[in-house]
């Protein structure tokens, strides 16, 4: 049975991947693509704007509306 | 969407004064409804002026280091692919395993965030920041 220690621990580690990854993307001056790229990447496609749009309207809503 | 230096510090400022404002309001008001539903509005009307813009920019030719180097980065983009894969597994793990004390999911952990008035006004000014970038990239 996984307990909320190690759980957070699990979060703690993707956090970490994901600023590593971001550094990383920074470092290199361009050569490997952030977080940020990726996502403009998707927002290319009309149907990715829209999709992220409204993942994140979503998520502002279930955060501080209810 | 290209913006002149002093606009982008005064919607910044004022992205910062509605984080504020934001954070005053609790979930499951009026208030919260109402401050929470401002920025949806704006990112309706922003997307759709971008997405116009998008379209007149897709008019043009694209450069040549455009072409060389786009499917490269295309390739190394997709070492994302594991991270958000892992963390949309373990959000899924979380949100099915109970209680929720043992197992927070992302939406736990931003309630902690949104326990304090400051919390909640870095939470809801990050939200903005990312929503901006979303309806404009």
């Amino acid at each position: 049975m996984i307990g909320r220690h190690t759980t957070l621990i699990v979060w703690a580690v993707l956090g970490a991947v994901v600023v590593a990854g971001q550094l990383t993307a920074v470092l290199s001056k361009g050569r490997f693509p952030g977080l940020g790229t990726v996502v403009g990447r998707v927002t290319t496609y009309r149907v990715g704007r829209y999709l992220l749009v409204v993942a994140w309207m979503w998520l502002g809503w279930h955060a501080f509306a209810r | 969407m290209t913006l002149g230096r002093w606009w982008m510090g005064a919607i910044a400022a004022l992205g910062f004064v509605y984080a504020v404002l934001a954070s005053f309001t609790r979930p499951f008001t009026g208030g919260a409804d109402v401050v929470t539903a401002v920025p949806l509005v704006v990112a309706v009307l922003v997307t759709a002026r971008s997405t116009w813009e998008l379209r007149r920019s897709h008019e043009r030719e694209p450069g040549v280091g455009e072409i060389d180097a786009a499917p490269r980065r295309k390739r190394r983009g997709i070492v994302w692919t594991a991270p958000i894969l892992a963390g949309a597994g373990w959000e899924l793990y979380c949100f099915v395993n109970l209680p929720r004390a043992a197992h927070p999911t992302l939406s736990s952990l931003l309630d902690i965030l949104d326990a304090t008035r400051a919390g909640k006004a870095v939470a809801f000014a990050s939200w903005l920041v990312l929503g901006w970038f979303l309806v404009t990239v």
